[in-house]
């Protein structure tokens, strides 16, 4: 209930502040054509006319390339693509969330450290990332509820969800000098102690709703072994658990078998092969495999590398591009509203000159809510000349 | 031309990494598929049983992991994998009761006699280690690559948390709890990484079964895990919870946290007792007796109260549900586990034992079994800062034998050189016999492990773990050829 | 602590009563009669006698007809093998390396400390000879010299003088490598300049005591001048290392890392003593053995022979047992122990052993501690071998040298026993021996019949192979030789 009221109001309110300062900025059309579409199973159908209601997308048709749509943006060799989902990001609340007095914080709400106006989601947006998960850091065993946002113009952010998974981290910035736990023994044996308590009815309400089964959950694992501490405490819930790990994949982690689905990345030139393949490893054993790009920390490019690297080393072109859309709407728990271009859905689209693992593939166009917001008019005009 | 030798230099490259892997990672996919046969039969020169035995020109039959036989007319059915190279001899797997596993994301132990710095140099990129000393942060951090400007550094927390200790001494020490000194709540499983290369170098020393030991920084410490150390991940933990482990003498007081020295004088929750012997023994005696009171439904107060978490576990020691292992190296220190243990009734094993060649009489009247080692001269690895290590002599480990005290020997933290199997060719020239010294390091240990009905000897019904070597087995110049674990061959170095 | 230092006071004691027993004169002819004799050079003889005389070896094999005269030891059941040569050790020193960078001019004589319970070490683990050379951190370090482990003086422990030169192309600490090679050249073409001044100023004194005037121009004068050097116009500065470019020195080049060996190679070649060149090498450089073994020169390998890498592609720990890559290259080396070793990388013979368990033939792996090391110290006529004509130093074995369980029972240094276990009086404490602390010279025989180890030992050399059955047999023999 309190989700759907800080829903609404915080979404009326960008309706009636950024938003309409960008409606008087550009010219929003209802339709794009397009070369190429991707679709939901992550393959590429042919040209598209790919019409908006208001800020959602209102139908996808075929759609010939050679006649002038009238009214209609119109990119010949374009490839649409759903704005891209970076799920562990930190773009507007970068060093406001790493409060580590307490352990356990199943409290703390991600949502509360982001400045909704930060330039760094211009930034963004210029790279084709629409929409976030943005965690709590990974201070504490139990580090709170992340938030789930997306774009909603040129310089606001929306929140989608401020209650997202409940974030548990593992590794070296859990352990602390100046307060329990100190190592990863104690962590664990200390996390232990929280799920017990909460089966037994005790501790916060997220913490006893994730126990029940009613409340997904993020573990951010630093090492293999991380991994295996979290599979262990969590056992009995692991179908609601999903795991951000980004270590090598010495052999398949057999603790993941029964996890939700596994967040790997950024992946970076400098990794070593066994780290590069885990994607493709895991992706290959059926687990959902999302790719992570923790912008700003690193590029905003960074989802796009890491999805053109896993698939060098082994995942599947359709998976790496499902990898940074719709597989993270699916772990945020907003598919429903972002991730893939269905009828129905937000209208955040972004429209690359080739397919976006190539790295050489330009971003042309981004469209949040129906509406371009990247390039601007002035740029778009002058990019036109210059390709013609 | 030129692709046609392109190519082929490509497929000798994979052959190299699937060899590579074969050697290099047991438990990886390619060697359980490999070893998978469900019968292994092994043919040796000399087979010893482990249990003072010996088969002449015989066989060990495997099946399904299981020995089903042993003796000199034992056949196997067709399509079984055979083990037959010259000069073989058959041992058991080796068992290591005390082994501390490297247990940290870094390799923070001193690795045999390298180091940190070396074994840094090993594990990552020359480049890596010449940015340790200062990061970027200011910090002695390891991993202050990238992060943003006035933000603290995302691995060590660097300025908002005081900077790790120097890397290399105990940087990341995942398996030093430091809120307390009486820990007995937590698992060592929990800091010991599965994957660590710890394991492959334990396996390919004939060592197929481990305690995996806490650290001795605590009083009171943490429960240690029995685990193979090669094998399938699925099957690699024998036992998740299993002894707890005291620490007598002067290591509670200095290793770990800083108990004496507040990290620039700021008085922090670290800054505790125990700083001296008596310390450790109060704490010790506080803790169980408070958990007697807790069980009497009393308050708990005062100073140095074990913390909650922990009674649970101090009242099964209490009742022999969990059992308790004491490190002691000094005869003080040895005869004051002794006195506590009376004190509670408790029962334990003596780890380490250095001196104690002087309380022989004690630790026989309290039939106190004793994981003795490793053997040495002049102390190795992490011993070499200790001031506990001085009256070690050469003949303790035969005399505690001698005086029929179960001894089961140990390499500890030492591994290839002074490895279990060169323990055990150490003790071989001290004067032990072959098959007391064998006995030490397979059926002693895998009893005080409580795990003898598993493994421990090659007899009909345990599990094939068990070591092919090449020459009389603990030689100087024999090795383990073939090791198995579970009837997998887990390391392989015959010549192919 | 008090403990510690009476165990050393023992061992000084004991050691001096040995280091006494030198001085005393020897016999002059000695056999050692019915042992197994390894001879390294040559074929293994399983039962034979070796004679000495003022010693040398006079004759050794099968059947060597004994002098009258001759004091005969019985060794049957041993085995005799050259005493094991420790080819480049810095342990006899205080201090290993001076901080300043260029020191030719050092000696180890002045520095190494004949009372080092190292040189009763070596002693006991059948070493006789040892070359006492400045550690690796350093630029170019001082003159080594080669020693045996008995004496109470320098001088008495000297075997030879002034054999080699230190020279490390790995960087001294808190350097670099192209700041070390700098200093390197920096020096050698220092030394020129120094030659050339020396040659003019030496010309134009012989002008003067001629007392006439003949204008020549500079490089004549040099030219002339070089004739009338003579060998002490030089400074010490600069006299060894005129030595060295001369090759009337050795010299032991460290190298750390594979890259380093071309370098050492071409300083070797542009300045002269590439002939006289010995590798000193770390684990890494295994990766330029094609290059070593173009170079035929004489290879010493660190005390550490496992490499460990991490692998590029993988990143798995790969291991090299550094050895058997120069056992395969057929590249002839010298192997040396490891002092940080807690108890077997300590002995030579172990080291050599685990050359075997890793795959280099058992005759590679003896010769690496005898012969080659005694070649590499240009020293292979008197010894590394049992040959005769050579310096009696003899180990005498109590079984096979590179059987771990194999004990030093007697140790010959020139032709005089210089240890025996049965009067080792540190290792009988570290056996628990607790009267041996006390036990004067008087007391040996009592010893003889107690030695805990002895007895114990011989258990173990005969009880390991077999079993429990083997066990009744040697409480047999040990009955029948308190018996007799």
């Amino acid at each position: 209930m309190v989700r759907e009221v800080s829903y609404v109001v915080v979404f009326v309110s960008l309706m009636f502040s950024g938003a309409s300062r960008s409606f008087a900025e550009e010219s929003s059309r209802p339709s794009i054509v397009v070369g190429r579409v991707m679709k939901a199973d992550g393959t590429f159908s042919g040209s598209m006319r790919i019409a908006f209601d208001g800020p959602n997308i209102k139908s996808i048709q075929p759609a010939l390339l050679d006649v002038e749509w009238p009214g209609a943006d119109q990119y010949d060799s374009g490839v649409a693509v759903p704005g891209l989902f970076d799920v562990y990001s930190e773009v507007g609340a970068m060093g406001s969330r790493d409060e580590n007095s307490y352990a356990v914080d199943a409290a703390a709400n991600a949502v509360d450290a982001i400045d909704i106006y930060h330039r760094q989601i211009q930034q963004a947006l210029a790279h084709g990332v629409t929409s976030m998960l943005i965690a709590p850091a990974s201070v504490n065993i139990v580090a709170g509820a992340a938030a789930v946002v997306r774009a909603s113009g040129r310089h606001g952010i929306e929140v989608l969800r401020d209650d997202g998974p409940l974030v548990f981290a593992f590794g070296a910035g859990v352990y602390q000098r100046d307060r329990e736990p100190t190592s990863r023994m104690g962590a664990a044996a200390m996390l232990r102690r929280i799920t017990a308590d909460a089966n037994d009815g005790r501790g916060h309400q997220r913490l006893q709703a994730f126990v029940k089964g009613t409340m997904n959950a993020l573990a951010v694992c630093q090492s293999p072994q991380d991994v295996t501490v979290a599979a262990n405490a969590l056992r009995d819930n692991l179908g609601h658990v999903t795991f951000v790990h980004t270590s090598d994949v010495h052999d398949l982690s057999f603790e993941m078998e029964a996890a939700r689905a596994v967040v790997v990345g950024p992946l970076t030139f400098d990794m070593s092969s066994r780290t590069l393949s885990a994607a493709g490893e895991w992706s290959k054993a059926g687990l959902k495999v999302a790719l992570a790009g923790q912008s700003p920390r690193y590029s905003f490019d960074s989802l796009r590398i890491s999805a053109a690297l896993a698939v060098q080393y082994g995942m599947s072109p359709a998976k790496a591009r499902q990898a940074i859309t719709s597989v993270p709407a699916e772990i945020a728990g907003v598919a429903d509203k972002v991730g893939s271009l269905t009828p129905g859905r937000f209208g955040d689209v972004v429209i690359f000159s080739d397919d976006p693992l190539r790295l050489d593939a330009k971003i042309l166009a981004v469209y949040v809510g129906g509406r371009r917001v990247h390039p601007g008019q002035a740029r778009l005009a002058k990019m036109m000349k210059e390709t013609r | 031309m030129s692709t046609k030798l392109f190519r082929h230099r490509g497929y000798g490259w994979h052959v190299l990494l699937a060899l590579l892997n074969c050697v290099m990672l047991p438990g990886f996919e390619a060697i359980a598929d490999k070893g998978e046969a469900s019968e292994v039969i092994v043919y040796a020169d000399h087979i010893y049983i482990g249990n003072g035995q010996t088969v002449d020109d015989g066989a060990v039959l495997i099946r399904n992991g299981e020995i089903v036989a042993v003796g000199t007319d034992v056949k196997s059915a067709k399509g079984a994998t055979v083990v037959r190279i010259k000069d073989a001899s058959v041992t058991p797997g080796l068992i290591d009761a005390n082994a501390a596993i490297e247990s940290s994301d870094l390799m923070t132990r001193p690795l045999g006699r390298r180091s940190p710095r070396a074994v840094l140099h090993d594990l990552f990129c020359p480049r890596h280690v010449d940015k340790i000393s200062v990061g970027c942060c200011g910090s002695r951090c390891s991993r202050s690559l990238q992060h943003a400007n006035g933000e603290a550094c995302r691995e060590c927390g660097f300025p908002n948390a005081a900077p790790p200790l120097e890397v290399g001494n105990r940087s990341w020490p995942t398996d030093v709890e430091n809120s307390s000194e009486v820990i007995p709540h937590t698992r060592v499983l929990d800091a010991i990484n599965l994957r660590s290369p710890d394991f492959a170098r334990l396996a390919k020393g004939g060592v197929t079964t481990v305690f995996a030991a806490p650290d001795s920084s605590a009083v009171i410490g943490s429960r240690g895990a029995i685990l193979r150390t090669a094998g399938p991940m699925k099957e690699r933990v024998v036992r998740a919870e299993d002894a707890v482990k005291a620490t007598m003498g002067t290591e509670p007081s200095w290793r770990g946290g800083r108990n004496q020295m507040p990290w620039r004088s700021r008085v922090t929750f670290l800054t505790r007792r125990p700083t001296t012997r008596m310390g450790v023994a109060w704490i010790f005696r506080k803790a169980f007796y408070d958990s007697i009171l807790h069980d009497k439904g009393k308050e708990l107060g005062g100073a140095d109260t074990p913390p909650r978490a922990s009674l649970g576990a101090l009242h099964q020691i209490l009742a022999g549900e969990i059992p308790l292992r004491i490190q002691a190296r000094q005869q003080h220190d040895i005869l004051t586990a002794c006195r506590l243990a009376k004190e509670f009734g408790l029962s334990f094993i003596l780890e380490e034992g250095t001196e104690s060649h002087k309380c022989l009489d004690e630790i026989q009247a309290q039939k106190v079994p004793v994981i003795f080692g490793p053997l040495y001269i002049d102390a190795p690895g992490s011993r070499r800062f200790s001031t506990e290590v001085g009256g070690s002599l050469l003949h303790t480990f035969q005399r505690l034998l001698e005086h029929g005290v179960p001894t089961a020997l140990t390499a500890n933290e030492l591994r290839d050189e002074d490895g279990l199997a060169r323990q055990a060719m150490y003790a071989l020239k001290m004067g032990v016999s072959f098959n007391e010294v064998l006995r030490a390091v397979t059926q002693t240990p895998s009893r005080l492990l409580r795990i003898d009905k598993e493994v421990g000897t090659l007899e009909k019904g345990k599990r094939g773990d068990l070591i092919v070597w090449q020459g009389r087995p603990f030689d100087a110049d024999a090795r383990p050829v073939v090791v198995m674990s579970g009837g997998r061959i887990v390391v392989d170095k015959r010549p192919s | 602590m008090t403990a510690m230092k009476r165990i050393m006071w023992c061992g000084v004691i004991a050691f001096m009563l040995n280091g006494s027993a030198v001085s005393a004169s020897p016999p002059a002819k000695l056999a050692l009669q019915g042992g197994r004799i390894i001879p390294v050079v040559g074929e293994d003889i399983a039962v034979g006698t070796i004679l000495i005389e003022n010693g040398k070896i006079a004759a050794i094999g099968k059947d060597v007809e004994i002098p009258y005269d001759a004091m005969v030891v019985d060794v049957s059941g041993q085995v005799l093998f050259p005493g094991m040569v420790d080819v480049h050790s810095s342990r006899g020193l205080d201090i290993r390396n001076e901080p300043l960078p260029v020191t030719p001019f050092l000696d180890v004589y002045d520095a190494f400390d004949p009372s080092k319970l190292y040189f009763e070490d070596a002693l006991r683990d059948g070493v006789t000879s040892i070359h006492v050379i400045v550690a690796n951190n350093c630029v170019i370090g001082g003159l080594s010299r080669v020693v045996h482990p008995i004496g109470i003086t320098p001088d008495e422990m000297t075997q030879d003088v002034h054999t080699s030169l230190k020279l490390s192309i790995a960087p001294k600490r808190r350097s670099d490598r192209m700041v070390q090679m700098a200093t390197l050249r920096e020096t050698f073409l220092e030394l020129s300049d120094y030659l050339e001044d020396l040659a003019e100023t030496k010309y134009e004194e012989s002008l003067e005591d001629k007392d006439e005037k003949i204008d020549v121009g500079p490089d004549e004068a040099i030219e002339r001048g070089r004739k009338l050097i003579r060998s002490d116009d030089y400074d010490d500065k600069h006299a060894n290392l005129v030595k060295l470019t001369r090759g009337k020195l050795g010299a032991f080049v460290y190298c750390e890392t594979g890259g380093d060996v071309s370098r050492a190679i071409k300083l070797a070649k542009d300045n002269g003593f590439f002939d006289r060149m010995t590798f000193v090498l770390g684990a890494a450089c295994y990766k330029a053995a094609a290059e070593i073994k173009a170079s035929k020169r004489p290879v010493v390998l660190g005390p550490e022979l496992i490499y460990r890498e991490r692998n590029a592609i993988t990143g798995e720990m790969t291991e090299t047992f550094v050895p058997e890559v120069f056992a395969d290259a057929r590249i002839k080396f010298s192997l040396l122990p490891n002092p940080n070793g807690s108890l077997g990388e300590r002995y030579l013979n172990y080291q050599a052993a685990r050359c075997v368990r890793n795959g280099v033939t058992r005759k590679k792996a003896l010769s690496s501690i005898t012969i080659n090391p005694a070649k590499a110290l240009g020293m292979k006529d008197r010894i590394g071998s049992l040959e005769v004509g050579k310096i009696a130093n003899i180990v005498v074995f109590s079984g096979d040298p590179l059987d771990f369980n194999s004990w030093v029972d007697q140790v010959y240094v020139n032709g005089i026993r210089a240890y025996s276990r049965e009067t080792d009086v540190r290792l009988n404490r570290l056996f628990g021996d607790e009267t041996s602390e006390t036990q004067s010279e008087d007391d040996k025989d009592k010893i003889d019949e107690e030695v805990p180890a002895k007895d114990a030992v011989e258990k173990a050399k005969s009880a390991a192979p077999v079993g429990d059955k083997i066990d009744a047999e040697t409480k047999g023999t040990d009955e029948s030789k308190q018996g007799s």
